[in-house]
């Protein structure tokens, strides 16, 4: 086809007539020069580009109309008026392809992957897929696997055998001084407690939840996941691209709440912030609390029930309280691809290298406060500030230990349920309770820097002055529930 | 580099540094940002890459 009739007059983009009489009038009342056509900046202006008005409102006189005909427009329409124009233009890009391609490989017109593509993305199938997903790749590999098999190889074939033994053995023979010999060894030591925490537990779960994800990522079934779950989010003030956010908080909600800057509004980024320091556990923390309760189904059937229920209650609550506008969310999908095991690999081991380099300091410098705390009886005295409060939820004191380290490190805190699970001192309706509060506890000191930074000290302050609160609240009343209908398992 | 998410390939030291900008744990993260989506994707370690992995696109390069 020539390059003439490409450029034919039927080919440039027609928008509706309600469009075209709004470019129109925007076009009329344009006196400066641009430097681009009349058209073009107003079609900038009814789509909201913030730079393009900013010039307008500078240079026109008129500018008060321009707003009112931008405005008139936006009225008309149920959806964002940049939606209206982009679905416009993909239409006519359609018709132009169709136009001057045609198929010569013979395959058919709807393959096994357009299939696919429907059926990951249309809510009656794609919800299902989403279930197995979750249930064959984080409860059976992640949880039963990872957090089950392997953490109990390594830590109770390894370091409960070999290492702590041998640490304890030689700090109790060479090292003289008592404190010096509880910072590295027994039980809250840097090598001990710190490493033991990262190498033995942590590893082992985020290990496989990195395998799982990079195969979930590989594949290009995230943009189908955010074109799933788009409505639901909309009704939570939020949309499908805060699908990024909230997968990647599933990873580390530090990096993710970063990430949220990514969202057009300031009202979907602060709702976002919300719900990741509320509702979204770590890698780290999901994977412990999925090998919690994998050995009691039901326990993690309410765990998962009450923290998306609350995720769901909590964003549309704060959709209808926070002022602004609704967001809107669409883009091109990728191929769905058949995944590299090399690919996977590669990705699985630097991203356990990262997150173990970025872990072990931390974790070790947490030894250290522990440590601190202990010897000076800061930490018990937190201990026994936090027990009425541990009463209160109907667990044992010995729990507020998990709570505090879970304010220095999500999974750190996670780890040391982990740690009193073992011992049996918890019931699985307790387990349930401490798990449900753990997960809606405060952010991590790291992740509260960076909601600070992100979202200004007064949001983030008032984002942890609700959670604090509300996650001993929820714990309470599960409790409660719990008591008042009897259940034990 | 291919993003994980939106499939956008950009140049992970151009492209990728710029989306970086701003966030206080750029360049050390281990993680680089894509332009057009801002989805994090992992980098190759460095350990990894001594071994002489890396990864592969789709015509196996």
């Amino acid at each position: 086809m020539s390059e003439k009739t490409l450029l034919r007059k039927d080919n440039i983009v027609v928008y509706d007539e309600r469009i075209e009489m709004a470019l129109k009038a925007i076009e009329e009342n344009l006196k400066t020069n641009y430097n681009f056509s009349k058209r073009a900046i107003a079609l900038l202006l009814l789509q909201g580009d913030e730079e393009i008005t900013r010039h307008v409102k500078n240079r026109e006189k008129t500018y008060d109309k321009i707003e009112e005909i931008i405005a008139k427009t936006k009225n008309l329409y149920k959806d964002p008026l940049q939606y209206v124009i982009t679905l416009k233009r993909q239409e006519k890009a359609n018709e132009i392809v169709r136009d001057v391609s045609m198929n010569t490989s013979g395959e058919k017109n709807f393959s096994f992957s357009d299939l696919l593509d429907k059926i990951t993305m249309q809510p009656l199938t794609g919800v299902p897929i989403l279930i197995l997903i979750l249930y064959f790749g984080l409860y059976k590999f992640v949880g039963q696997f990872g957090a089950g098999t392997l953490v109990d190889f390594i830590e109770g074939n390894i370091f409960e055998t070999y290492i702590n033994p041998l640490i304890n053995n030689l700090v109790a023979t060479y090292v003289p001084v008592k404190s010096i010999q509880e910072l590295l060894a027994f039980d809250y030591g840097i090598i001990t407690l710190g490493i033991r925490y990262a190498v033995a537990i942590i590893l082992p779960i985020v290990g496989t939840f990195f395998f799982v994800f990079s195969i979930i990522e590989d594949t290009g079934y995230l943009p189908r996941l955010a074109m799933l779950i788009d409505r639901v989010f909309k009704s939570i003030g939020l949309s499908g691209r805060a699908v990024i956010p909230m997968t990647l908080g599933f990873g580390c909600d530090t990096m993710a709440t970063l990430v949220s800057r990514t969202l057009e509004t300031k009202r979907e980024r602060v709702i976002a912030t919300l719900l990741l320091a509320l509702a979204i556990p770590c890698s780290a923390q999901l994977g412990v609390i999925l090998s919690l309760l994998s050995q009691k189904p039901l326990g993690l059937i309410i765990w998962m029930g009450f923290v998306s229920l609350i995720f769901l209650i909590v964003g549309y609550l704060s959709a209808q309280v926070l002022p602004g506008e609704k967001p809107h969310f669409y883009m091109e999908l990728p191929p769905l691809r058949m995944p590299k095991l090399s690919n996977i690999i590669e990705k699985t081991v630097s991203r356990m290298q990262w997150y173990f380099l970025e872990i072990v300091p931390l974790f070790v410098l947490a030894s250290v406060l522990i440590w601190f705390g202990k010897i000076t009886g800061l930490f018990d005295s937190l201990i026994k500030l936090l027990s009425p409060v541990m009463n209160l939820l109907g667990l044992p004191t010995q729990t507020a230990e998990a709570f505090l380290f879970g304010f220095f490190r999500r999974d750190y805190g996670a780890a040391g349920l982990y740690d009193l699970q073992k011992s049996g001192i918890l019931n699985g309706p307790q387990l349930v309770v401490a798990s449900v509060t753990l997960t809606l506890f405060v952010p991590c000191i790291a992740q509260f820097s960076i909601m600070i930074k992100e979202r200004g000290f007064k949001t983030a302050m008032a984002i942890v002055g609700f959670i604090i609160p509300f996650a001993f609240l929820s714990g309470f009343t599960l409790n409660l529930i719990f008591r008042l209908l009897g259940v034990n398992f | 580099m291919k993003c994980g998410f939106c499939g956008y390939e950009f140049d992970q030291k151009e492209e990728g540094v710029k989306a970086c900008r701003g966030c206080p744990m750029s360049g050390r993260c281990g993680k680089v940002k894509c332009p057009r989506c801002g989805y994090e994707n992992v980098k190759t370690s460095g350990l990894l890459k001594r071994f002489g992995f890396g990864r592969k696109d789709e015509n196996g390069k």
